[in-house]
């Protein structure tokens, strides 16, 4: 415990000594808190339309203007970092849970289980993420939920790979043959006292699989095929208001602006604990 | 390196034959049979009505004997007739194809010859003003999402300054000049994600390189600067960066739906989106497995051209 605990220091330590990677965390917990709060900081609803006060631009009654319907721009967005969060989270943790065990058995078991699983993983790869992404939530229902499953499934196979990979790798260390000397079984020398060791790996890898998985999740909303139309999200916001934008441009500035930020703060994230765990992780 | 070249392409045989299963189960994954999702709630169907169109579409048979059936024409070039357009789906994606080819191909070249460049420039400037330029620019490139930077180029360019139009398509063979003038802000609005992704990896692999052994023997050796860099670094930093070059190509002869959405750029993405809005199984499946055929194929190309230019490969 003693050496994994100074490894962790050192990490955080070096983390920290990044300036660009502690702006990525800032700027992170900002939406993450902002997600949380929308409900109570939030000034209106964020459907409640208002006809007489269409596409006004910013003032101190609506902070960022209200858009086609009257609706509150400020409110809308607010919420949006919820959706947002949500969706990449939810679809980043089902891409972990189905990923990863498959991947590790892949990377550990004999030739027969690890080939078929792994050729299911590489043609899953082949396929296109956002059809495949888009063809899922048009069959299972254009809702929240189906929309992070679907994109989990799409990101199984990446997760797949990168801890088959990592489970390889530490197979060949001392201690896995030190725990087969003492008698564990295969799969609990597997679970056990390799996946905790590629961690740092799966953790970087997530870093890097939250942002995509977010600028996804909005390209579908911006489609159409995401959630449903009455959800506020960043994606839908754009695509709606793009007929606007030469007059009242306030409509997608503010959502776009949310939205880059975000994935800029999970980009400066990601490297920066890249960085701080020195994992040679993909680009 | 024959004996290489067979392996690999028996490798990928089972993954297509994986890969043209899963395009073929979308159909069957709706709940409820794939005929009432063709038809939709418009009227209902008579009992003759319905078994005409089973007969029609073989849903009367097992699944297996479906999905062979269906392969078997794959095999022959026939994707099947799209419900929609009421055309061979091969037709359809042949129509399209060249048009997304055209937009991706320049894209990519575009940004390689871009990002080598600065990303080279960065890599050996490591921690000046320009690499922090670059670095944050790359970052930028990879966090705006491609329908931002769409509708930001849009605004600036097509409604603001009527420099370039922000929709359709015109041949170059028709009509060279308007046709270059359509493609600008597609190109542009890939290009910038993809650029963004090269630099970064184009610079992390001069870094490395820069810190090897060879490079310090070379300059000892009086070579100047810009050729260690250019003849022998690059070379180095080259081989991996073909791997990564063949990835994003394959990705992005795909993930063009986005971009060719906002534009109207009619391609195979477009095609693939509004067969999965219309419900067109079969157009759906056609696309899909055209894309997985052409990933699969592309790598299987990226690997062998890998393996000529670094023969250590084939030895694996």
């Amino acid at each position: 415990m003693n050496a994994r605990d100074s490894e962790l220091r050192r990490a955080v330590r070096s983390f920290f000594r990044s300036k660009s990677a502690t702006i990525g965390l800032v700027l992170f917990m900002c939406v993450v808190s902002i997600a949380i709060l929308a409900r109570w900081i939030a000034p209106y609803e964020p459907l409640d339309t208002d006809f007489t006060s269409i596409l006004s631009p910013p003032s101190a009654v609506h902070f960022f203007g209200t858009d086609q319907l009257g609706r509150d721009v400020f409110s809308r967005v607010l919420h949006g970092s919820a959706i947002a969060l949500e969706i990449g989270g939810l679809s980043i943790a089902i891409a972990l849970v189905f990923g990863v065990p498959l991947g590790a058995i892949g990377g550990f078991y004999g030739p027969f289980t690890a080939g078929t699983i792994m050729r299911v993983m590489d043609a899953l790869l082949a396929l296109p993420p956002l059809l495949l992404a888009m063809t899922l939530v048009v069959i299972l229902g254009p809702n929240l939920l189906n929309t992070s499953l679907a994109l989990g499934i799409v990101y199984v196979p990446r997760f797949a790979r990168v801890a088959r990979a990592a489970v390889l790798t530490q197979s060949h260390a001392q201690y896995v043959e030190a725990a087969f000397a003492i008698g564990r079984t295969r799969s609990a020398v597997l679970f056990r006292h390799i996946l905790p060791n590629c961690l740092s790996t799966l953790i970087v890898q997530s870093t890097v699989e939250f942002p995509v998985a977010i600028i996804t999740a909005a390209s579908l909303n911006f489609l159409g095929v995401g959630t449903s139309p009455s959800t506020p999200s960043w994606g839908l916001m754009l695509s709606r208001g793009r007929q606007f934008m030469s007059d009242f441009p306030h409509v997608i500035v503010f959502p776009a602006l949310f939205l880059s930020v975000t994935v800029l703060s999970l980009n400066l994230l990601g490297d920066g604990l890249r960085d701080a765990l020195d994992v040679r992780g993909r680009i | 390196m024959a004996g290489y070249l067979v392996r690999r392409l028996l490798a990928a045989i089972p993954i297509l034959l994986v890969t043209s299963i899963l395009a073929f189960s979308i159909m069957h994954l709706a709940p409820g049979s794939p005929i009432d999702a063709m038809v939709g709630t418009s009227g209902s169907l008579t009992e003759e009505a319905r078994a005409v169109l089973e007969e029609k579409y073989q849903l009367d048979r097992s699944f297996v004997e479906q999905y062979v059936s269906w392969l078997g024409g794959v095999v022959r070039g026939d994707f099947g007739t799209s419900i929609s357009q009421q055309e061979s789906v091969m037709a359809l994606i042949a129509q399209r194809f060249p048009r997304t080819l055209l937009l991706t191909l320049v894209s990519m070249i575009a940004s390689t010859l871009v990002a080598t460049a600065v990303g080279t420039l960065a890599g050996k400037y490591s921690r000046s003003w320009v690499d922090y330029l670059v670095t944050t620019g790359a970052l930028i490139g990879i966090s705006v999402p491609p329908f931002v930077a769409a509708l930001a180029l849009i605004l600036l360019f097509s409604v603001k300054l009527s420099v370039f139009p922000s929709m359709g398509y015109v041949s170059l063979a028709e009509n060279p000049i308007e046709g270059l003038r359509h493609l600008v802000l597609p190109c542009l609005t890939l290009s910038l994600l993809i650029t963004g992704i090269l630099i970064r990896f184009v610079r992390a692999e001069v870094l490395s390189q820069m810190q090897q052994d060879y490079v310090r023997t070379a300059r000892s050796k009086g070579i100047k600067e810009p050729k260690v860099v250019y003849k022998h670094v690059l070379r180095n930093a080259a081989l991996p960066a073909i791997t990564v070059l063949g990835l994003y190509f394959a990705r992005y002869l795909a993930g063009t739906i986005v971009i060719e959405q906002i534009f109207t750029w009619p391609g195979i993405g477009q095609l693939a989106f509004q067969a999965t809005l219309s419900r067109d199984y079969p157009l759906m499946q056609g696309c899909i497995l055209f894309f997985g055929l052409i990933y699969v194929v592309i790598n299987l190309f990226v690997d062998i051209l890998y393996a000529f230019v670094d023969p250590r490969i084939a030895l694996d």
